[in-house]
């Protein structure tokens, strides 16, 4: 008798050993599927020449000293790193702007209730559309010779066909697109700051800038951080923009490096082990960034 | 009741679990009903062409019923197509038997080892060369070896506005269209507005450089397309923007030298015949807008750069007599069938179906249809001819934007295409 109590007692424990890898087991299998394995073969894929139809070639080192202009024409890695280059550029411009722009509109939208609504759907309307999307009205919208601004402002800037007017559009393009779902982020941060804390300052003569310095920042820190390293991530990723809109050009000088890998794996020549070791080249550059994101986060919450 | 939730917790684990797992096989797979044999027919029409197409492969599903040949139509975006047309050329559960694909990109493909050799369609089929127009027939051959069987060929005439300029008017040399250009240029009207963007403008050149002689290669390959010829040309294309009379506004981007044609901005607009249908040039004879050859293309000694649609098949998937029989009998189906296609806003390689009366009467197709039996799809055997087709295409923009000088934008881009082949080679 006594066997069978313990002998279901250490079943019901058993149970519950499995029963929290049971429901981590649908993410593990999506990280191992879509994630893991992915990494580690174009860790293998980058040592290889391959085109997927033929069979794969050992290439040892190749691919990186290509990269690296160490053999070859120096052409792949002139188009990498300036592709690099490009990217770094729409990071180092676009990520604070998609930081700062909506947090400035979410306090608007905060305050002013009576137009919450209707501003919210507003600035969030362009995050639902697809980039394709948003590039084909966009084009319309900055033709030199028929677009509307140019008509409106009474200029004839050449938006997309020349720089630095082809970066700017895309500045102004991407913030329009992707306002919204960083102040989504942030409205439902500032919602969460305790009022009374608010009142508090009021009464002891706060005015609204060192409320929101003092106060609502620090309150929603860890919202702004996790929107710092997205953004960052999103930006580095940007491939859409450049691809729809001024097809990489004027004279190359959009293209960034998504594009090249893109280009290198799924051009008129499907280049594998080139653009797997394109990707891993560019995703250590992604990590330092999004460590040093992370090093910065670390530091402010050993602070508190 | 906690048990009950976690039971039910556990079973929604479950599955989910499976859900990914089951998820990610290839559900695609074509079963064989009742005998029949099954076609997997991949193209990227995804227009009026596209409805088109699937109009014709559902009449021959009707009429070969008894034959058992079923054909099922996947129409893909072109880039989607060639993208996973290498990855899944592999997987017999869903990769296609006939793919549809433009005869530019049949060498290129062609080195992924992919295709069959049409061996033994002509005598099947009981077809010659000399009941297709020769541009399309010899555009799916490589070292004598025929991998694509034609379906049309598009050249890029000149569409021209009707209120602006008269047929009488109509220039036949390129000389005679800058003139014309000049004199229609006033009161906020441009002759042509030249797009500097990677667009239809690189196909103009290409006119140009095949009419006056010219190539985009020597016979080892070497770029041409920056030659004394091509250059000239290209100058050309530019002085219409920055000459001492320019015709055509800056910076007209992709799609702006659309937008400027149907505004009645400018007198004339050059693109492949599908525009005829975004005109709706076959539903309306009363339209402003008519469409005459590019200058210099047709007649005794003339060409011009042309496009070309071909069928292909698939080594992996085609591995019997009875499939090839059948993809044969499609190809050859849709050839016969083409009126419809025409109709679609293309030439179909067919001559015999450009002497039926149907035909004939879909007068804005007049000008390609000319234009198809002078046409040269390039040398397009090669290998790198899509990359370095792109690659002219950058150094056309540059020179159109006024980035660099003619004779500099097209030797750049001639010394970029031999660097990427110097590395694609390693």
């Amino acid at each position: 008798m006594e066997k069978a109590i313990k002998a279901k007692g250490e079943g019901k424990r058993g149970f519950s050993v499995v029963v929290p890898y049971l429901f981590v087991a649908p993410f593990m299998i999506l990280f191992i599927v879509f994630g893991l394995v992915p990494l580690v073969m174009s860790v293998i894929i980058s040592f290889t020449k391959w085109d997927y139809a033929t069979p794969m070639e050992w290439y040892g080192l190749n691919n990186f000293k290509l990269l690296f202009g160490l053999i070859g024409s120096g052409q792949v890695a002139s188009d990498f790193w300036n592709g690099v280059l490009h990217t770094l550029l729409f990071v180092v411009v676009e990520t604070p702007i998609l930081i700062a722009v909506p947090m400035l509109v979410a306090l608007l939208v905060t305050r002013c209730k009576a137009v919450r609504k209707f501003s919210m759907g507003f600035f969030y309307f362009p995050t639902i559309l697809s980039i394709t999307t948003v590039c084909i009205l966009w084009n319309f919208l900055l033709d030199t010779n028929s677009g509307i601004i140019n008509h409106y402002l009474g200029v004839e800037i050449p938006w997309i066909t020349q720089m630095p007017y082809a970066w700017i559009s895309i500045f102004l393009l991407s913030s329009w697109w992707g306002i919204g779902g960083n102040m989504i982020l942030y409205v439902a941060g500032i919602a969460n700051v305790p009022q009374e804390i608010l009142e508090a300052a009021t009464l002891d003569g706060a005015g609204p800038v060192t409320k929101f310095f003092s106060i609502t920042l620090p309150c929603i820190r860890r919202t702004v951080f996790y929107t710092l390293v997205m953004t960052t991530i999103g930006s580095f990723n940007m491939l859409g923009q450049a691809q729809v809109l001024t097809a990489g050009g004027p004279n190359y000088g959009t293209t960034t490096a998504m594009m090249v890998i893109y280009n290198t794996a799924f051009g008129g020549v499907n280049n594998f082990g080139r653009a797997c070791a394109m990707a891993l080249v560019f995703g250590a550059i992604m990590l330092v960034f999004t460590v040093l994101s992370f090093k910065l986060q670390v530091a402010d919450d050993a602070e508190d | 009741m906690k048990k009950l939730a976690k039971v039910l917790g556990l079973m929604l684990t479950g599955v989910l679990s499976l859900t990914c797992l089951f998820g990610c096989q290839d559900g695609s797979g074509e079963e064989n009903p009742n005998g029949f044999t099954v076609i997997r027919f991949w193209n990227g029409f995804t227009g009026t062409d596209g409805e088109t197409m699937d109009k014709i492969v559902e009449r021959f599903n009707t009429e070969y019923a008894e034959e058992k040949i079923m054909v099922v139509a996947d129409k893909i975006p072109w880039d989607t197509l060639f993208t996973k047309l290498t990855t899944t050329s592999s997987n017999l559960k869903s990769a296609p038997h006939i793919v549809a694909m433009s005869a530019s990109r049949i060498a290129g493909m062609n080195e992924r080892n992919i295709f069959l050799p049409m061996d033994g369609i002509e005598e099947f089929l009981d077809v010659t060369a000399e009941e297709y127009i020769p541009a399309a027939w010899n555009g799916g051959v490589l070292d004598g070896v025929r991998y694509g069987f034609p379906i049309d060929v598009h050249p890029t005439a000149m569409y021209y506005n009707k209120d602006l300029i008269s047929e009488d008017e109509l220039p036949e040399t390129w000389e005679e269209f800058y003139q014309v250009c000049k004199d229609k240029t006033k009161d906020g009207v441009y002759g042509y507005a030249v797009p500097s963007m990677y667009s239809i403008t690189k196909d103009v050149f290409l006119n140009m450089l095949y009419s006056a002689g010219g190539s985009m290669f020597d016979e080892n390959y070497n770029p041409t397309f920056n030659s004394a010829t091509a250059v000239e040309k290209l100058q050309y294309l530019s002085d219409l923007i920055y000459g001492s009379s320019p015709v055509s506004p800056e910076n007209v981007g992709s799609g702006g030298d659309f937008t400027l044609f149907t505004q009645g901005k400018s007198v004339f607009y050059f693109d492949g015949p599908w525009v005829i249908n975004t005109f709706g040039l076959l539903d309306n004879p009363d339209s402003n807008i008519g469409v005459a050859p590019c200058p210099e293309s047709v007649g005794e000694g003339q060409t011009n750069f042309a496009g070309s649609h071909q069928f292909t098949l698939m080594k992996n998937t085609v591995t019997t007599d009875t499939i090839k029989e059948a993809c044969y009998t499609f190809m050859r189906y849709v050839n016969e069938n083409s009126i419809e296609w025409a109709k679609a806003g293309q030439v179909p390689a067919l001559k015999s179906i450009h002497e039926t009366e149907e035909y004939k009467a879909l007068e804005p197709l007049a000008a390609f249809t000319e234009m198809a039996y002078t046409a040269t799809l390039g040398e397009i055997e090669y290998k790198y001819w899509y990359e370095a087709y792109n690659g002219m295409g950058v150094g056309v923009s540059n020179a159109l934007s006024g980035i660099y000088a003619p004779q500099k934008a097209l030797d750049t881009a001639a010394a970029d295409f031999k660097a990427w082949v110097t590395d694609a080679e390693l």
